[in-house]
């Protein structure tokens, strides 16, 4: 077995503690939550191991560990924890922990890890694209003429391209550093490969899409829902975003779409969705602590940048509708703002769960890690009919 | 005081039906010419004691035989003024309740208990006690907590106390710690050790006697009139006390025997005990011994020769807590301090694992379970511990400045502690691994050596808080030996006995067994080896009794020659009759009751088998076996406790005594033309009261096998 | 009605081994004892075990011993089936005022049980923790004591029945008796007032009560005792059918925040004792211990030492967090991890042991000071009005040489109080 030289550091812990997982050291390894986490697997049950390995500063351990996104912070471990330990929110703290470390520059992983940076992280979009209004002279005046947004394209495109190629230029280097960890510490081995990379994928892709392990949580199965509903409320919004710049910008599409066109539908249902997904998980992460747990800053920039996205969207959309243009322009600036937000912070917010999830699920395919149990559901006793 | 005996016999309960009680009345009126003798119908009524009250009175009855139930019910029922000797017939449980009703074999059984209960009446008398002028002062050996809160509460209930401690100060241990468990709620806080308040109490009562720098030379005599010769700085100083509390604590563990931790080795390799005087010295501050650094890493290795078959393989019960105290002394010294802790379970139970909890809570302590493979030490002093099989999912190894090995607790009964006077050695009898602990869980205070009790970690390991108690339970016996010595009763388990063994040394042939076979070491003896009773360190058990080829030893209302007289009064039927005999002589205290559980049951047994109960099996005197074989009886079973390591015996070596002495038997009975397998002593549980049927019916198979007693005709 | 004494006297508040053991304690050394205890009968809970730990003796061994040393001490009176309504007064001079309750049986009960063969009505034994019936007349246990037959009149129908009355030969019967007020003037007093096992259904995840094959600690003592439920062959609950595989789940509710935050001291060592038992009727039965940390603290490591080089026995650190039943035949899974190989393990087992913890029981008369409890309700001795003294599990959760050595200091406290002390 592996010798590893313990060099507890201690402000790991502190570190954890400040990203919402201040109640790590309560825990004196029973393996509960292991037990009654149905998504943790039969041969690598988590998060007890996460839980001494945070408690011991082994960082390493954390960082290289794919179960840590294999946790969908349900909460029933920490419901059933003897310790009030709450590895849930332990798990979340820990993933808030490895973005931030993966997180290329560095600094941008301090600017997003507590509110005083706040204003700075919006002072960014919010200067720039003051800058590029004022650039061409739309401060000044409402451009005349109907209501269309096309006319910022130009700048707009410059802006998100530039930040869109950094952003996956930093997420590259994170989730290849992430990878390259797991592969060094899986002492797992023996089925390693068997399923390839593609399959993997696939696979992969497919429990994100059917959220076919989230689903299985108990103790908090309203986050699933808030979860599904603006999961694809963004995908909706995602796809829909991405045929309209493919459309503006390679086919000339008229712009902006009338209502009945099917993309459009598409459109506000997701915004719809996103809406309500994020309600919910506000919901629940106020009205029902117990249950949900103690959310992080993460946690709360992340779901307020996205609820802002659907709000800011819509009412762009209503406004417009309306016809009252300076308005509708100021909508869509703060719209843009926020979606700036969301995608050059990609990597270092609460965003990156996506990506990371999504890897750590490949590896674990790839690397021949075990499913959740089948037996995790106790079957219902069997009503016998009385001869 | 001549005999007057009176017979009364109950109907009630199933025994009128069962029984024809006017045959019984024509054993006791026209064979054993017992001319009061009286039938009724609920004899526990207060018509029916009243009768028995009456005759006491007019008719001047001193001996009063009750057929009825066992003697287990409605004790107070039939007591009596203590002149007066009761005998109970358990016609109810044993007979009527476990038998086929209306029977012939029933009824003969029920006469020959009848006849065995006159007989014992006629021949035993209740006991007149053995009264001495009693010290009523304890002596506490042992000035630790244990030792100062036994003189303490032995002083505080109104009892003199002399204190010896062999060191020159009082408080022992305790005074060496930096800060103590918490001892009250919530069970967080350390506090401190606070132990100058205790030994000045000690030293300021009035009732406390202390000899520091002392230790017990001898100790001779019995209990209530202990001679204790304690030295103190040369000088030679003699007390009368009535009762000891053995409080002399305990020893660490040479860590140096536990190999491969570098005890003894490195400089910075230290055990729990200098850990608190590092703590003492450093006043809070954790500096290690190599260069008085500050420390800033620590391990502390749990289990260090405790929990381990080569060295001490019980649990020293109190490492993990003082571990635990430990680390918060290092957290406290140093906030960037890493202090790790290696257990292989953590023990803190009850209401501390709070403390368990709260220390787990600090940031710079980490635990795991584990197992230290090894402690090497780098060039700069400081030092690797290798860990494996942890629940880091891998072996590990952890840097730091300095490891404190939590060894165990030796009790300290390794030296001349008490140095009595007493045939049978020096010093209380050990248990196992040291400890001269009470065998039992039932009676944790039941001692080997009356009216010495021992308490604290000398007893078990234990932390402070437990200690305490520990040691008030010890001063609890101590002061109930006196009182009971002065009345001339007995301790646990006959509490109360009046009766004592009365010797008739006319008769004795010096052969030793009684002294050598005494489980209290009651029976010193002379050089010529003459056995010299103690009557206050007896427990009344009459192993003595049992022991004795010249029948020389009785009490007042059991002996030899009341047993020997009550088996001969069985009838046994002629060899034709086809009715064998059994004589089953059972334990009082548990194989008794296990045939009156069986008749309350109405689980019916074999009714060739007569019961006589006895105090202990170790008092059953092979005389007994001669006479019953003689009378014609087929078979006997000696009933008694479980012995072996975990025995049962509360007369410690009874049964096992019995078994010997029945196999040394055996190549008498082989010389008399007798079958060994005659005779058989069996282990039986109170509880295991379903198994009688089964086990009687397998002897009577046995005996009937063998054919009846050759001796039958004679 | 009220009794006095000459000064020197002590009220015990239940009659279990602790209750019992101070009693008999302090009457051994010459006071008046007065043991006041709720049940029918003395004994307490150690009367329902099959065997202690480590010596796995009976317990009715010592218990018979004590009962013999209260049956000739006059200096110990007690009262059976009563309660203390309220204790006042001052250190040396307390009125402890008891109501006892009536058993609706007198003093000149037999114990002949011609009572029992008549009466038509049955009651869930509490003695067997509901898994038996007795009628509503009935002797609490074969070695009861006092050995007296008692009425459950919450379920006796009395005067419409009656027919133990006619029954009994010896008029021992009284249906109309009413519950008596009796006031003991004491110097003082000792809480001995025990523990209860913990209520397993409230551990939801581990489904006591829903799945028949789950029981407690306890209900498997009356399992494996002679004069329990099943004459002490174990069977599991749905079926009567024998042992092959059986698991013991430990810190069922003991160590949890959620429930029992404490740890109870006894379970480890109490379902290693119970593995013998399995162990003992069935040879080639699987007996599986999850657990967390072993505490068998002293010289009990020997017993687990024992047990655990008995290679039909595992232990399995890792904490039973889920159980699963099969409905065909009733099976039970129980899962953890194994937190040493760090790997789930599912073990389908027979029937499964809740190692459930104790919880104290409290005192609920008027006291002259409200009694300190901790936060886990155990009473705190150190911190009563003087002469108000708590032993046993009311004030920790101990083992049986445990609680008796408490109790044996405890007596010793008690005495020392006298009027103005």
């Amino acid at each position: 077995m592996a010798n590893t030289v313990i060099e507890s550091d201690l402000s790991l812990v502190r570190d954890i503690t400040k990203l919402g997982g201040g109640s790590l050291k309560k825990c004196f390894q029973c393996a509960t939550c292991s037990v009654v986490c149905n998504l943790s697997s039969d041969d690598r049950p988590f998060p007890r191991k996460e839980m001494i390995w945070a408690q011991w500063g082994l960082k390493d351990k954390l960082l290289s560990d794919p179960d840590v996104w294999r946790c969908y912070q349900c909460g029933d471990c920490s419901v059933y924890c003897p310790r009030g330990a709450k590895p849930a929110e332990v798990m979340g703290a820990i993933r808030n922990y490895s973005f931030k470390n993966y997180a290329q520059p560095k600094f941008m992983g301090t600017l997003l890890s507590s509110p005083k940076y706040l204003p700075l992280l919006f002072a960014v979009p919010v200067i720039l694209f003051l800058l590029v209004l004022n650039g061409i002279g739309a401060l000044s005046a409402v451009p005349s003429g109907p209501i269309a947004f096309t006319r910022f394209d130009n700048y707009v495109d410059v802006i998100f391209v530039t930040v869109s190629v950094l952003v996956l230029a930093a997420l590259g280097t994170g989730v290849l550093k992430f990878w390259k960890n797991m592969d060094r510490n899986n002492t797992h081995g023996e089925a390693y490969g068997t399923t390839g990379i593609f399959q993997s994928i696939l696979l992969a892709a497919e429990e994100v899409l059917t959220h076919r392990n989230f689903k299985k949580c108990e103790a908090n199965s309203i986050r699933f829902t808030g979860h599904f509903a603006a999961f694809y409320g963004f995908i909706a919004l995602f796809i829909v975003t991405s045929i309209v710049f493919i459309g503006d910008r390679v086919f000339h599409m008229v712009l902006p779409m009338g209502q009945e066109n099917p993309v459009k539908v598409l459109g506000n249902l997701g915004a719809a969705a996103l809406i309500i997904g994020c309600s919910v998980a506000v919901y629940n992460r106020t009205a029902r602590t117990q249950q949900a747990g103690e959310s992080s800053y993460y946690d709360w920039l992340f779901l307020g940048i996205l609820f802002s996205i659907g709000v800011t969207g819509l009412s762009t959309e209503l406004i417009r509708l309306a016809g009252d243009a300076p308005a509708a322009y100021w909508s869509y600036f703060i719209h843009l703002v926020f979606v700036f937000c969301l995608i050059a912070y990609f990597p270092y917010s609460k965003f990156a769960h996506l990506l990371y999830r999504f890897v750590a699920i490949v590896y674990a395919r790839y690397s021949g890690m075990s499913e959740p149990a089948q037996a995790a559901e106790p079957e219902k006793p069997e009503v016998k009919s009385v001869a | 005081m001549d005999k007057k005996l009176g017979v009364y016999i109950c109907s009630g309960c199933d025994i009128g039906n069962s029984l024809d009680v006017d045959k019984l009345i024509a054993v006791a009126r026209d064979e054993q010419k017992i001319p009061v003798c009286t039938k009724h119908a609920t004899l526990c009524s207060a018509e029916g004691v009243g009768l028995i009250k009456k005759d006491i009175q007019e008719q001047g009855v001193n001996s009063v035989v009750v057929a009825a139930c066992s003697p287990r019910v409605h004790f107070d029922t039939f007591s009596f003024d203590p002149s007066v000797f009761v005998e109970r017939v358990n016609l109810r449980e044993h007979v009527a309740w476990s038998h086929v009703s209306k029977d012939e074999d029933t009824q003969m059984l029920a006469d020959d208990y009848m006849r065995m209960g006159i007989t014992k009446a006629t021949k035993a008398n209740p006991p007149k006690p053995y009264v001495e002028n009693i010290a009523k002062t304890v002596l506490v050996i042992g000035g630790g907590i244990t030792g100062m809160t036994s003189a303490l509460e032995a002083a505080k209930t109104g009892y003199k106390v002399v204190l010896v401690e062999k060191a020159p100060v009082l408080g022992g241990w305790m005074r060496r710690w930096y800060k103590q468990l918490p001892q009250n709620p919530p069970y967080k806080n350390l506090q401190d050790a606070d132990i100058e308040r205790t030994i000045s109490a000690v030293k300021t009562n009035p009732d406390i006697q202390v000899f520091t720098s002392a230790e017990i030379d001898s100790i001779a005599g019995q209990p209530g009139m202990f001679d204790v010769s304690i030295r103190q700085n040369g000088k030679a100083i003699t007390q009368r006390t009535g009762s000891v509390v053995v409080a002399t604590g305990w020893k660490p563990y040479d860590a140096g025997k536990v190999e491969g931790l570098g005890f003894g080795q490195f400089p910075n390799v230290i055990n729990n005990v200098m850990m608190e005087d590092i703590a003492v010295q450093g006043k809070g501050q954790i500096r290690r011994p190599s260069d008085n650094k500050e420390v800033k890493s620590i391990v502390f290795v749990q289990c260090v020769g405790s929990r381990d078959k080569n060295h001490l393989p019980y649990c020293s019960s109190v490492c993990c807590l003082a571990s635990l105290k430990q680390a918060s002394y290092v957290r406290a010294s140093n906030p960037d301090a890493r202090v790790y802790i290696v257990y292989k379970d953590m023990r803190t139970p009850g209401q501390y694992e709070n403390f368990y909890k709260d220390k787990q809570a600090d940031n710079g302590i980490f635990l795991t379970k584990g197992d230290v493979a090894g402690v090497a030490e780098n060039p700069d002093t400081s030092l690797t511990v290798s860990v494996k099989n942890t629940l880091i999912g891998e072996d590990v190894s952890i840097k730091a400045d300095m490891v404190v090995l939590a060894t165990g607790m030796v009790p300290a009964t390794d030296s001349s502690i008490l140095n009595l006077q007493y045939r049978q050695g020096k010093e209380l009898p050990l248990l196992k691994y040291g400890f001269p602990d009470s065998n039992f869980i039932c009676f944790p205070y039941e001692t080997q050596r009356t009216a010495i009790y021992a308490a604290g970690c000398v007893h078990q390991p234990a932390e402070s808080r437990a200690c305490k108690d520990d040691a008030t339970g010890a001063a609890m016996k101590a002061i109930q030996a006196l009182e009971l010595e002065t009345r001339g009763a007995a301790v646990h388990p006959r509490a109360g006995d009046l009766s004592y063994p009365i010797f008739f040394m006319q008769k004795c042939t010096s052969c030793k067994r009684c002294t050598e076979e005494c489980p209290f070491g009651a029976i010193d003896e002379d050089d010529k080896g003459t056995p010299k009773p103690n009557p206050n360190r007896c427990r009344r058990c009459g192993v003595c009794m049992g022991a004795c080829p010249e029948r020389i030893i009785s009490f007042e209302n059991y002996s030899v020659d009341i047993v020997s007289s009550m088996l001969k009064s069985i009838e046994v039927p002629e060899e034709d009759e086809e009715k064998p005999r059994i004589l089953v002589l059972a334990c009082e205290n548990d194989a008794y009751p296990a045939f009156d559980i069986a008749g309350f049951n109405r689980t019916a047994y074999n009714s060739n088998v007569r019961i006589i109960p006895v105090r202990c099996l170790g008092s059953v005197n092979i005389v007994w076996i001669a006479d019953a074989l003689s009378r014609g009886i087929d078979g006997i079973m000696l009933i008694g406790c479980k012995y072996g390591d975990d025995y049962q015996c509360h007369f410690v070596r009874g049964s096992e005594l019995a078994n010997r002495r029945m196999e040394n038997l055996k190549e008498v009975l082989q010389r008399l033309v007798l079958e060994p397998e005659r005779v058989q002593v069996k282990e039986l549980a109170i509880a295991e009261y379903d198994r009688i049927p089964g086990i009687m019916d397998d002897f009577l198979a046995k005996v009937t096998e063998l054919g009846p007693n050759p001796y039958k005709s004679f | 009605m009220a009794m006095t004494n000459d000064n020197k006297s002590v009220c015990v508040i239940g009659g279990g081994i602790s209750g019992m053991t101070t009693a008999i304690e302090a009457a051994e050394i010459g006071y008046e004892v007065y043991l006041i205890e709720q049940s029918p009968s003395l004994g307490g809970r150690v009367a329902q075990l099959n065997q202690y730990f480590p010596k796995l003796c009976p317990p009715q061994c010592g218990i018979e011993i004590n009962y013999k040393r209260i049956r000739i001490n006059p200096k110990v009176r007690y009262f059976t089936l009563a309660e203390v309504e309220r204790v006042s007064g001052e250190p040396g001079n307390f009125t402890v005022t008891l109501r006892l309750n009536p058993k609706y049986v007198n003093e000149k009960c037999t114990a002949c049980n011609k009572c029992v063969e008549v009466c038509p009505v049955e009651r869930s034994s509490s003695f067997n923790y509901g898994m038996s019936q007795t009628k509503a007349i009935y002797l609490p246990h074969e070695m009861a004591f006092p050995m007296k037959y008692v009425i459950d009149g919450t379920v006796c129908q009395k005067d419409q029945c009656a027919k133990c009355v006619a029954a009994c030969p010896y008029g021992a019967i009284d249906l109309s008796m009413q519950p008596k007020k009796l006031d003991i003037n004491v110097n003082s007093v000792v809480l001995a007032t025990g523990w209860s096992p913990y209520d397993a259904a409230k551990i939801d995840n581990l489904k006591y009560g829903i799945y028949k094959n789950i029981i407690r600690n306890v209900e498997m003592e009356r399992l494996a005792a002679p004069n329990g439920p099943t004459h002490g062959k174990i069977v599991r609950p749905s079926d009567n059918k024998e042992i092959k595989k059986i698991a013991f789940v430990q810190c069922a509710g003991s160590r949890d925040e959620n429930h029992l935050a404490y740890c109870s001291s006894i379970c480890c060592l109490a379902s290693m004792k119970q593995a013998t038992y399995v162990r003992s009727q069935y040879p080639d039965a699987d007996i599986y211990i999850f657990y967390i940390d072993i505490r068998a603290t002293g010289r009990f490591e020997d017993f687990f030492t024992k047990v655990q080089a008995d290679n039909k026995i595992t232990f399995i650190k890792g904490k039973v967090a889920k159980v699963l039943e099969d409905s065909q035949t009733n099976d039970i899974t129980v899962v953890a991890e194994d937190i040493l190989s760090g790997k789930k393990i599912y073990t389908t087992v027979d029937m499964a042991v809740l190692a459930t913890g104790m919880v104290p029981n409290g005192l609920t008369a008027a006291m002259p000071s409200d009694i300190v409890y901790d936060e886990f309700g155990f009473a705190v001795s150190d911190l009563q009005t003087p002469g108000i003294y708590a032993t046993g599990c009311a004030k920790k959760p101990a083992d049986v040489a445990g609680c008796i050595q408490d109790a044996t200091g405890t007596a010793l406290r008690a005495i020392q109080t006298r009027v103005g002390v």
